[in-house]
C-alpha cells in the first residue's frame, strides 16, 4: 500500500512537472506536452530522465507529497534537463548529466522555494535559471559531452518521426505561413520545451487551447503585444520569434493575466501593460548577460512577474486585479469559482455580529443618520421599538416609561469581553440631554482585535455586566433607557475600533437579521425604518443539517426499477473545510453551515452521482423556518455547465458571463407549528443563456423530525431517503 | 360666548378643614367622542342604548401584548377568548391579528370553525365537552385540554373505538400563593395528580402530549403569581423531557389578566393597580427561560387572556330615564341600561361619564337601571353630576363578557356597532326585536 502510494505520487509528480510549465496540475494536458519534449529524443529523454531523478529524490527525502504530487518539484529540474538534452546529444555522460542536474535542481528549488517564500512569493522557474546557467558553464568544460546537432538537421527529424508527409506538411507551411509574427509565435512555444520548430509549437498551442482558453488568449495576446513593442521600439523581431525569448512575454502574459490573478479585464489589461516592461528587462539582460556568454533563459518573466506580484502585495485597496486566493490550479477554475464566491460570501469569515436586542425593532436612525450619525460617527445606528402605527410610544409620551423600548432587554451582539462599563448617569427626562455625559451609561464589548461593539444610552443601574466579564450573544447587559444625549428613550448601536467610549465608529455588516419580517439578510447594514430582528434557528433543520465529521450516511435510492444503496461519509480537511465524499466515486461536495445556512460552496467529480444532484438541490438551505420563504443563490457557471457552450464561453468569461445558473428553494413546513412533521424544500435550479432559459431541474427534499431525508430529482425520477 | 348650560341645583355639605381620604373631591369629566365619534350622534344614529366596540383599540391591546412577549422570548402566540366575547365581528378581528381560538365547549368551537379556524389553531378547554365534541376536535386537530380523569378516559376510549389519534395537554391547578385557590379545574401540581395524568397520557400511543396548561384565576393583580404557575410548568415540562425524552411544544399560561376596570370594593381605581403587559410578560417569560428547559427545545407560550384584549375596547351608551329622590335623601338616576346587558356591573364599578358639559358640582347618586326588579343596579353609590331626563352618558371598558352573558330579560337588547380603524360605524348584531325572541319558542296545539 505504502509503495504503491509512493509509485503513484512519483508518476504524479512526474506527468504534472510537465503540465506545471504552464502553471497546470492536469494530466491530459501534459500528455502532448511530453510528446512534444521527444520530438527531439535527446532533448525528451534528458527532460524525462532529470525530473525523474529530482522527483524520486523529493520522495526519498520525504517533502511533502501532496507538492510533489502536483510537479512543483519536478518542472525545474524537468527544464534544465530538457535544456541539457538540447545542447548534448544522447550518450551516458548526459544521462548522468541529466541526473545530477535533476538532483541539483531540486536543490535550488527548495531553497529558493524558502527564500521567496517567506515573502508568500512563488519560486517560478527561477531554479531552473540558475541551475542551467551554472550547468552550461560546467559543461562547456566537460569532454565526453557530444553536441547535439538534430536541430541542424530539421527535416531528417521530422522524416524519423513522421515520415515523409510530415516532411511534405512542413514544405507546404513554410512555402504558405511565411509570416514572421505566426511562426515567431510557434517557435516561442516549442522553445519552451527546447523544441526549436513550427511543429512543437503548434501542438503545444493546440493543447494549451484545449486546457485553457483564458490561458491560449492570453498567450497570444502576450506575444502579440510583445511583437507590437518591438516593432515600435525597433527591436530585432527575429530576437523575439527565433531566439528562447518570446515564450518569456507568453508565461508573463499568463501569469499575471490568468493564474496569479483572477482573469478579468483588469488582469488582462496589467498583462498587456506589463509586456513592454518584458521587453525592456530581456533587451537590458541580453545585454548584460552577453559578457558572461550565458542566455537569459527565462529570467525576465521570472523577475517581472515577482516584482509584479510583490508590487501589487502593498495596495492598500483590492479593488481591480484581485490576486487568487485559494489556487485551483487553471485559470477557468479560479475565475469561476471566484466570481461565485466573491458574490456569495464577500464576508467570509467576518466576525458574526448579531443585534443587541430580543424581538423586532425598527431603525430609527441608520448609518450618515440626518442627527447625529455624522461625520465620525456616522456607521451606527438608533433603534426603537414602534407599534402599527409606527408610534414610539403609548399615551401622550411624556414620560419615558411611555416608549414601548424604554426598559426592555439589551443583550450582547457576539461573544466577547466586556472592557468598559459607564453606569451612574441619570436618565432624562423627555426631550431633554444631557450634552456633558452624551453618551450616556454604555457598555463596550471586545469581540477581536480592532473590533468592539458599544451600546448607549442605557438605563442607570440597569447594567449587568462588568468590566472584564465573559459574554456570550444573548447575555443581558442592561436594559434601554434615556441617559446622555437622548432626547427620547432608545438604543444606540456602533462597532468601533478601539474600546473607549466616545471613539469613532468602524462600518461593519451584521451576519444575519431578518429584514421587514420577511427577508434575511446577510452581512447587511439595516437601513433607516426598516424593522430588525434576530434570526431564530429552527431545530429540526439545525440538527438535520449540521453534518458532522465522520458522520456516515446511506441513501438508499430508486431509480425506476433499480434500487441501490450509496453512502457518504463527511470529512473535514486541514483547513477546516467541511466535505461530504460519495465511497464509491469519491466526489466531494464542500459545505459550510453558519448561524442561518447551510451552503454547499464546491464541488468537483463525477455530475451523474446523487451528491451532484444533492449538491443543486441543496444549494442554499435556510436553517431558520419562515413560511415560504425563498431563497435564491447563484452557481459557478461551470458546476452547472459543460461541453461546448462552457468551452466557449470561457473566452469571454473574464469579461462577461453569458451563462448563469440560479438557484431558487422555498420552504415550507408539514404538520402543524406545535406538531412538525417536518420541511419541504422545494428548489428550481435554471441555466440562463443571458435571460433565456435554457434549461431547468427540479428538485425536492424533504426533511422529517425523526432525522430521515427523503430526497427527489424530478426529471430524472430519481427517489432516495437516509436517516441521519 | 356660548350658552351657559341650565343644571338644576345642589345642595352640597361643605367640608372645611383637610381633606378626607377620599381627596379634595370629585370631579366627573364629560366624554362627548368614543374613536373621534360624537356619541349624542350615534345614538341618534342608532338608538338608545347601543354597545360601541373599537376595532382599533382590539388591535392595539393585541399589538401590546404581543410586543411585550416577543421582545423577551422567541415563540409567543395568542388564543382568543371566545367566552369573552364572541361576537363574530370581534373573534375576526383577533383573528386577522394572528390570534388563535381558544373555546370551552363544542358550540364555542363550531363557532371558531364557522370563522375559519382551522383544528389545529383551536384550543380546547373546559370541564363538559362530550364524546362527540372530542372525536370530531381530534379528528381535526385541535389542542384538547383536558380537565379531569373522567375526560381523559373518555378521549381515550373515542380514539380506540373512532381510532383517531389526538392532541392534549393537561390543564394543572396549583399553589400560586394567592386567593382564591383555583383547584376546581384541571389536575393538581402539588398532589401529584398531574403526574398521574401525564404517566397514563404518555402511556397511551392514541394520545400525543402537546402542551401543558393552567390558568390560575381571574383578574390577578400580581404578576408574581404568574411567575410561580410558569416555573412550576416549567419543571413539569423539564421533567416529562427527563422521564420520557418528550419535548412539550406550548406552555398555555391561560389568561386572567387584569383589565383596568376597578373592582367593586377595591380601594384604588384599576386604573392606577393593574399590572402592565409588560410586568406580566416579564414574570412569565423569565420564569420559563431560567428554568431547566434546555434552550433549543424552549416552548411556545399561549396566552389566552381574553378581558384585557377587549375589555377597553367596548362602551355603552344610553340615555337618562328619569331621576328621583329616595326616601333617605339619597339621589337616584334611572338610565336604560340594566344588568341583563351588562352583566360586569355586578362586580365592576364602571366607570361613567355624561356625554355632555356640567358645572362640575357633583353628589352622591344610585344609578338604577330600567328592569322592574331590585336587582337591577348599575352603580349603587357615586358621586355623579345631576343628568337631565333624556341627557346621554358613556360606560366605559364593558367589553368583556357582556356580548356572552348578556341575556334577554325584560327588555330585547340593543345595536351593537363597531368603529373600524377609518372611523367608520358598523353594526355588528343588530338591535332584537319580538320575532327573534320568540323565533324557537313554540306554542302547543291546545293553546292555539
Amino acid at each position: 500500500m505504502k509503495s504503491n502510494s509512493t509509485l503513484v505520487t512519483l508518476a504524479n509528480g512526474i506527468a504534472r512537472s510537465y503540465s506545471q510549465i504552464f502553471f497546470s496540475t492536469d494530466y491530459l494536458f501534459a500528455i502532448p506536452l511530453l510528446l512534444v519534449s521527444f520530438i527531439d529524443f535527446s532533448t525528451g529523454m534528458a527532460g524525462l530522465i532529470s525530473v525523474f531523478v529530482a522527483t524520486s529524490v523529493a520522495l526519498a527525502i520525504n517533502l511533502d507529497k501532496e507538492t510533489i504530487s502536483k510537479g512543483l518539484y519536478g518542472f525545474n529540474a524537468l527544464l534544465v534537463g530538457l535544456g541539457l538534452g538540447y545542447f548534448y546529444d544522447i550518450n551516458l555522460t548526459l544521462v548522468l548529466l541529466a541526473a545530477i542536474s535533476g538532483f541539483f535542481t531540486l536543490l535550488v528549488t527548495i531553497t529558493l522555494q524558502g527564500v521567496l517564500g517567506k515573502y508568500y512569493l512563488p519560486f517560478l522557474s527561477l531554479p531552473f535559471v540558475l541551475s542551467m546557467w551554472l550547468v552550461l558553464s560546467a559543461t562547456w568544460q566537460l569532454t565526453s559531452a557530444d553536441v547535439n546537432q538534430n536541430s541542424v538537421y530539421l527535416l531528417n527529424k521530422m522524416f524519423e518521426i513522421g515520415g515523409i508527409s510530415l516532411v511534405k506538411l512542413h514544405g507546404w507551411w513554410s512555402s504558405h505561413v511565411t509570416s514572421n509574427f505566426i511562426n515567431g509565435y510557434f517557435m516561442s512555444l516549442g522553445s519552451i520545451f527546447f523544441q526549436f520548430n513550427i511543429l512543437a509549437g503548434v501542438i503545444v498551442a493546440v493543447a494549451l487551447l484545449a486546457y485553457s482558453r483564458v490561458g491560449f488568449t492570453l498567450s497570444v495576446i502576450g506575444y502579440s503585444v510583445a511583437y507590437i513593442a518591438y516593432l515600435i521600439f525597433g527591436l530585432d523581431i527575429t530576437q523575439l520569434g527565433y531566439s528562447y525569448i518570446g515564450f518569456n512575454f507568453i508565461l508573463s502574459a499568463i501569469a499575471i493575466g490568468g493564474y496569479f490573478y483572477i482573469p478579468s479585464l483588469h488582469s488582462y489589461l496589467w498583462a498587456i501593460l506589463v509586456t513592454p516592461v518584458i521587453a525592456l528587462v530581456t533587451t537590458g539582460m541580453v545585454g548584460i548577460f552577453k559578457t558572461f556568454g550565458l542566455p537569459i533563459l527565462s529570467l525576465p518573466f521570472n523577475i517581472v512577474v515577482l516584482f509584479f506580484i510583490y508590487t501589487l502585495r502593498f495596495r492598500l485597496s483590492a479593488s481591480g486585479i484581485s490576486e487568487v486566493l485559494i489556487q485551483e490550479g487553471k485559470p477557468e477554475l479560479n475565475l469561476y469559482s471566484y466570481k461565485s464566491f466573491a458574490k456569495r460570501f464577500p464576508n467570509f469569515g467576518w466576525t458574526k455580529m448579531k443585534l443587541p436586542f430580543f424581538g423586532s425593532w425598527m431603525v430609527n436612525q441608520a448609518h450618515n443618520g440626518e442627527y447625529t450619525h455624522k461625520g465620525e460617527w456616522a456607521h451606527a445606528w438608533d433603534f426603537v421599538i414602534v407599534d402599527s402605527d409606527g408610534k414610539q410610544f403609548r399615551n401622550e409620551g411624556l414620560i419615558p416609561d411611555d416608549y414601548f423600548c424604554y426598559g426592555k432587554n439589551v443583550i450582547a451582539p457576539a461573544e466577547g469581553e466586556v472592557v468598559t462599563v459607564d453606569d451612574g448617569i441619570d436618565d432624562n427626562p423627555i426631550g431633554e440631554i444631557n450634552i456633558t455625559k452624551n453618551w450616556g451609561n454604555t457598555v463596550v464589548i471586545k469581540h477581536a482585535d480592532n473590533l468592539y461593539s458599544k451600546m448607549s444610552h442605557l438605563l442607570k443601574g440597569s447594567i449587568t455586566v462588568r468590566e472584564g466579564d465573559r459574554v456570550k450573544y444573548g447575555t443581558k447587559i442592561g436594559e434601554v433607557g434615556n441617559s446622555g444625549r437622548s432626547a427620547y428613550p432608545h438604543l444606540h448601536f456602533q462597532l468601533q475600533a478601539t474600546e473607549y467610549i466616545g471613539s469613532k465608529t468602524l462600518k461593519y455588516p451584521l451576519a444575519s437579521y431578518l429584514e421587514d419580517n420577511v427577508d434575511i439578510k446577510t452581512f447587511d447594514y439595516p437601513k433607516l425604518y426598516q424593522q430588525v430582528q434576530n434570526i431564530e434557528t429552527d431545530s429540526i433543520l439545525l440538527n438535520t443539517f449540521k453534518l458532522r465529521p465522520g458522520q456516515t450516511i446511506t441513501w438508499k435510492v430508486k431509480e425506476g426499477a433499480n434500487s441501490r444503496t450509496v453512502n457518504w461519509e463527511v470529512f473535514i480537511t486541514p483547513l477546516n473545510k467541511l466535505y461530504i465524499q460519495c465511497s464509491e466515486t469519491k466526489a466531494k461536495a464542500y459545505f459550510d453551515v453558519d448561524g442561518v445556512f447551510f451552503y454547499f460552496t464546491h464541488f468537483e467529480g463525477d455530475k451523474q452521482t446523487l451528491l451532484y444532484r444533492f449538491y443543486l438541490a441543496a444549494y442554499r438551505i435556510p436553517l431558520a423556518y419562515i413560511n415560504n420563504l425563498s431563497v435564491n443563490d447563484w452557481f459557478p457557471v461551470n458546476k452547472t455547465f459543460g461541453g461546448l457552450k462552457l468551452y466557449l464561453h470561457d473566452f469571454f468569461a473574464p469579461f462577461i458571463q453569458f451563462l448563469s445558473t440560479k438557484y431558487q428553494t422555498r420552504i415550507t413546513r408539514k404538520g402543524s407549528e406545535f406538531d412538525t412533521e417536518g420541511y419541504q424544500l422545494f428548489s428550481i435550479v435554471t441555466g440562463y443563456f443571458l435571460r433565456k432559459v435554457l434549461w431547468v431541474r427540479s428538485f425536492s427534499i424533504t426533511v422529517k423530525t425523526n432525522n430521515s431525508l427523503y430526497f427527489k430529482d424530478e426529471q430524472n425520477e430519481i427517489e432516495a431517503t437516509c436517516e441521519l | 360666548m356660548e350658552k351657559r348650560v341650565f343644571e338644576r341645583p345642589t345642595i352640597t355639605k361643605l367640608s372645611p378643614g383637610l381633606p378626607s381620604k377620599h381627596g379634595v373631591g370629585t370631579a366627573i369629566a364629560p366624554m362627548p367622542f368614543v374613536e373621534g365619534l360624537k356619541v349624542d350622534e350615534l345614538i341618534e344614529k342608532y338608538g338608545s342604548p347601543l354597545f360601541i366596540l373599537s376595532e382599533s383599540v382590539m388591535r392595539k391591546n393585541v399589538e401590546d401584548v404581543n410586543r411585550a412577549f416577543k421582545v423577551r422570548y422567541p415563540k409567543f402566540q395568542l388564543a382568543w377568548s371566545y367566552k369573552t366575547n364572541y361576537l363574530d365581528a370581534v373573534c375576526r378581528v383577533f383573528h386577522q391579528e394572528g390570534s388563535w381560538a381558544e373555546v370551552v365547549s363544542g358550540f364555542e368551537y363550531d363557532k371558531a370553525r364557522r370563522n375559519g379556524i382551522p383544528g389545529e389553531h383551536i384550543i380546547f378547554n373546559g370541564p363538559g365537552k362530550k364524546a362527540k365534541e372530542l372525536a370530531k376536535a381530534a379528528s381535526e386537530g385541535a389542542y384538547i385540554h383536558i380537565d379531569h380523569f373522567d375526560e381523559l378516559y373518555l378521549l381515550a376510549d373515542v380514539c380506540q373505538k373512532q381510532n383517531l389519534e389526538a392532541r392534549v395537554a393537561i390543564r394543572v391547578n396549583m399553589d400560586v400563593g394567592i386567593y382564591p385557590k383555583w383547584d376546581r379545574f384541571g389536575f393538581n401540581y402539588e398532589n401529584g395528580e398531574a403526574w398521574d395524568a401525564i404517566n397514563r397520557i404518555m402511556a397511551n400511543p392514541k394520545l400525543k402530549l402537546m402542551g401543558l396548561h393552567t390558568h390560575i384565576g381571574t383578574y390577578i393583580m400580581t404578576a408574581d403569581a404568574y411567575k410561580i404557575a410558569a416555573t412550576k410548568l416549567s419543571d413539569l415540562a423539564s421533567n416529562i423531557a427527563h422521564k420520557f425524552n418528550h419535548n412539550i411544544a406550548y406552555i398555555d399560561m391561560g389568561g386572567g389578566f387584569a383589565s383596568r376596570n376597578t373592582l367593586r370594593g377595591a380601594y384604588l381605581s384599576g386604573e392606577d393597580t393593574t399590572p402592565s403587559f409588560d410586568e406580566y410578560a416579564d414574570a412569565i417569560t423569565s420564569a420559563i427561560i431560567n428554568s431547566q428547559i434546555k434552550p433549543d427545545k424552549l416552548p411556545t407560550i399561549i396566552l389566552e387572556t381574553g378581558r384585557a384584549l377587549i375589555d377597553d375596547a367596548g362602551h355603552i351608551a344610553g340615555t337618562v330615564i328619569a331621576n328621583k329622590r329616595l326616601s333617605d335623601g339619597r339621589r337616584a338616576t334611572i338610565i336604560d341600561v340594566g344588568v341583563n346587558m351588562l352583566f360586569t356591573s355586578f362586580w365592576y364599578d364602571h366607570k361613567i361619564n355624561p356625554t355632555q358639559n356640567h358645572s362640575g358640582l357633583v353628589e352622591e347618586t344610585i344609578i338604577y337601571g330600567p328592569l322592574c326588579m331590585n336587582i337591577d343596579v348599575i352603580r349603587p353609590s357615586l358621586m355623579f353630576p345631576p343628568l337631565k331626563v333624556g341627557e346621554h352618558f358613556i360606560i366605559s371598558r364593558t367589553g368583556a363578557y357582556n356580548n356572552t352573558q348578556w341575556m334577554q330579560f325584560i327588555t330585547t337588547r340593543p345595536n351593537i356597532i363597531l368603529i373600524d380603524k377609518n372611523r367608520e360605524t358598523h353594526i355588528v348584531r343588530k338591535a332584537e326585536t319580538l320575532d327573534d325572541i320568540v323565533a324557537n319558542e313554540e306554542i302547543p296545539e291546545h293553546l292555539k
